[in-house]
C-alpha cells in the first residue's frame, strides 16, 4: 500500500473522533475563560451581560470562602487517598494467596466501585449514620457514645470515608495486579536466603508496586478531586459549607445560584489548581519510582 | 527434615486462617452496607426503622411494588442514554484507537496522551458553558443533552483502553491483509474487531458503568422529563427520605445494572487500565 493512502486512512479513522472530543471537551473550556470575565446572572436578565474584567476572580476566587473550600478539597482528597492506599494494599496482600472462596471475596470487595456515588451518600446518610435509625448510630448508643451524629459534626471526614469506600476497590485491584506480576522465584530466593515475610514485602514487593502506586494514585486523584454525588446526597456540602469541595462550589454557584460569570471564574481556577496538583504529583511519583 | 516441616506447618496454617478471617471482616465492613441496603428493601416500613436492627423478619415485596411505579421512567431514560452514548463512543473510539496503534506516525503517542488529559480536566471547567450552550439550543432536559456529554466523557476512555488492546495485535496478520489489498472497512470489520472482541466488551462495560453512575452533568442538565436513575435516586431521597424501606428498594433496583456489569468485567478492567500505564 502506498504511504499516501496509509496517511489518508489514518486521518479518516482518527479525525472525526479528534474533532468530536475537541468540540465537546475543549471548545466549552475556551468559552469558560471568556465567561469568567463577564458579569451574568441567568435569573436576572434585566441586569444583562456585562464585561467585568477580573472582577469575578478578585471577588470569588481571592476570597476567604474559596480558600477554605480549596483547603477542604485538598483535605478530603488527602484523607481518602491515604485510606485507599493503605486499605488497598492490605487487601491486595491478603488476596494474593490461594484460599477457599477467593473469587467470591474479591467480587464482594470490589462492589462499592460500581455503586453510584449518590447511593453511597444515601447509605451513609440514612442506613449507617442517620441520627434516628442509623445502624452505626445505634451501635454507638449501645457502647455509650452520646450525641453520635458524625454527618453533622465530622462532615468533612465522613465525606472522605465515603470517597475512600467508593475508590478503595480500584486501589486493591491495581495493587493486586502488581503483586501478581512479581516473579515467584524472586520471592522464593529471598525466603531461602532467610528473609522474613516483612523483608520480602519491604525489599521485593514494595519496589515492584511503586509504578502501580504511581498509576493508581494519579488516576485516583483525578477522580477524587471531582467527587460530587457523595457530597450532594450525603451532606449537601454542609453544615454550612464545611464539607464542600471546589466541584460542589462551582455547581452551587452555576446551577443553584445561576451566576454564570462567577461560576466560570471558579471553574477556571479549579482547573488551574487541578493541573498544578497533578503535575506536582506526577513529578514526585516519578522521582520516587526512579529512586526505587 | 519431614519433622521440621511438620513443625513449621501448623503456625503457617493458623496464619492462613487468621488472614482469611481478616478478609471476611473486611467483607463485612466493605460489602456490609450494600448487603444491609438489600435486606432493608425487603422489610416493611415499620421494621426498617426498628432498633436494634431486625435480622429475622418476614420478607415482603411491597416496597418493590411501590418503588417500581416511579422506577421505570428513569430506568428507561438511563438505558437509552447510556446505550446510545456507549454505542457512539465505540463507533468513534475503536477506529481512532486502531489508527493510532497501526499507522506509524510521530504524533501518535502524544495524541493518545491528549485524549487522556481530557479526563484530567475537572468537569466543572466545562459545566457552565455547556449549560449556557444547551440552554440556548433548548436541549436541556432532552434525550440528547446527556448523550452528547457522555460521548465527550467516555470516548477518550475507549481510545485509551482500545489503544492498549490493539497494540498487542499480531502485526503480521494485519500487514499480510494489507498486502492482499483488503479494504479498510474489511480490515476493521473482519480482522481487527473480531480479534479485540474481549477488549471491546470490557471497554463498553466500563463506559456503561461510568455513564450510568454519572451525576454532576446529569443533575445539572436534566429535570423531570429525561432524568436518569442517578438523578432519580437523589430526588427520591429528598421526596421519600422518610420511607427508608421503599427508598432502599428503589436504590437496589438502581444499582443492579452497573454492579452486575462490574462483576463480569472486573478482571479485564484492571488489565485495560494498567497495561499501558505501568512501565
Amino acid at each position: 500500500m502506498k504511504p499516501a493512502s496509509a496517511k489518508r486512512q489514518r486521518r479518516t479513522l482518527l479525525y472525526p473522533t479528534l474533532i468530536v472530543v475537541a468540540i465537546i471537551t475543549q471548545i466549552p473550556f475556551l468559552l469558560t475563560i471568556y465567561l469568567s470575565f463577564q458579569s451574568w446572572n441567568l435569573t436576572r436578565p434585566d441586569l444583562g451581560r456585562l464585561f467585568n474584567g477580573v472582577g469575578n476572580y478578585s471577588v470569588e476566587v481571592i476570597s476567604a470562602e474559596f480558600g477554605t473550600i480549596l483547603l477542604q478539597t485538598l483535605t478530603i482528597t488527602a484523607i481518602s487517598l491515604v485510606i485507599c492506599c493503605l486499605v488497598g494494599l492490605a487487601l491486595a496482600l491478603l488476596l494474593n494467596r490461594d484460599f477457599f472462596g477467593k473469587g467470591l471475596v474479591q467480587t464482594l470487595l470490589v462492589t462499592p466501585f460500581f455503586v453510584m456515588p449518590v447511593v453511597t451518600g444515601l447509605i451513609w446518610k440514612n442506613e449507617l449514620f442517620s441520627p434516628n435509625f442509623g445502624v452505626l448510630t445505634w451501635l454507638a448508643g449501645v457502647v455509650g457514645i452520646e450525641g453520635f451524629n458524625p454527618m453533622a459534626n465530622q462532615a468533612l471526614f465522613m465525606v472522605s470515608t465515603m470517597i475512600a469506600w467508593q475508590w478503595e476497590p480500584l486501589f486493591m485491584l491495581v495493587l493486586l495486579a502488581g503483586l501478581q506480576a512479581i516473579p515467584e522465584e524472586e520471592k522464593e530466593a529471598a525466603r531461602l536466603d532467610g528473609c522474613s515475610r516483612f523483608m520480602v514485602f519491604r525489599f521485593i514487593e514494595l519496589p515492584y508496586l511503586f509504578p502501580y502506586y504511581r498509576m493508581v494514585i494519579l488516576l485516583g486523584t483525578i477522580f477524587i478531586l471531582q467527587a460530587f454525588g457523595e457530597i450532594y446526597v450525603g451532606t449537601a456540602g454542609g453544615p454550612g459549607t464545611s464539607s464542600m469541595n471546589l466541584q460542589y462550589l462551582t455547581y452551587d454557584t452555576a446551577v443553584v445560584g445561576t451566576q454564570v460569570g462567577a461560576a466560570s471564574a471558579i471553574g477556571v481556577a479549579t482547573l488551574v489548581i487541578t493541573l498544578v496538583i497533578l503535575t506536582t504529583l506526577m513529578r514526585a511519583a516519578n522521582a520516587v519510582v526512579k529512586e526505587a | 527434615m519431614s519433622g521440621a516441616s511438620a513443625k513449621h506447618k501448623s503456625p503457617v496454617r493458623w496464619g492462613h486462617y487468621a488472614q482469611n478471617a481478616v478478609l471476611w471482616g473486611a467483607v463485612v465492613v466493605i460489602f456490609g452496607p450494600i448487603f444491609w441496603l438489600i435486606v432493608t428493601s425487603f422489610k416493611t416500613d415499620a421494621a426498617a426503622y426498628e432498633l436494634p436492627p431486625k435480622i429475622l423478619f418476614t420478607p415482603t415485596l411491597e416496597q418493590y411494588a411501590a418503588a417500581l411505579q416511579s422506577f421505570w421512567g428513569p430506568f428507561l431514560n438511563s438505558i437509552i442514554i447510556v446505550g446510545v452514548s456507549t454505542a457512539i463512543c465505540l463507533l468513534l473510539g475503536v477506529p481512532a484507537a486502531f489508527a493510532l496503534s497501526f499507522y506509524a506516525h510521530e504524533r501518535n503517542e502524544s495524541i493518545v496522551f491528549w485524549f487522556i488529559t481530557t479526563k484530567a480536566l475537572p468537569q466543572v471547567a466545562v459545566l457552565v458553558p455547556l449549560f449556557v450552550i444547551f440552554r440556548s439550543l433548548q436541549l436541556l432536559d432532552t434525550v440528547w443533552v446527556l448523550i452528547i456529554v457522555f460521548v465527550g466523557m467516555n470516548t477518550p476512555i475507549v481510545v485509551w483502553m482500545m489503544y492498549q488492546f490493539m497494540k498487542d495485535l499480531p502485526r503480521g496478520i494485519l500487514e499480510a491483509a494489507q498486502v492482499d489489498g483488503v479494504s479498510l472497512s474489511q480490515m476493521l470489520m473482519q480482522i481487527v474487531i473480531p480479534l479485540t472482541r474481549a477488549g471491546i466488551a470490557s471497554t463498553a462495560m466500563l463506559c456503561v458503568i461510568f455513564a450510568w453512575n454519572e451525576f454532576l452533568f446529569s443533575v445539572s442538565f436534566t429535570a423531570i422529563e429525561w432524568q436518569p436513575l442517578s438523578v432519580a435516586v437523589a430526588a427520591q431521597q429528598t421526596a421519600r427520605g422518610q420511607f427508608w424501606a421503599q427508598l432502599s428498594a428503589f436504590t437496589t433496583l438502581a444499582i443492579i445494572v452497573p454492579v452486575i456489569v462490574g462483576w463480569l468485567t472486573q478482571k479485564q478492567l484492571v488489565r485495560g487500565l494498567t497495561s499501558g500505564a505501568v512501565k
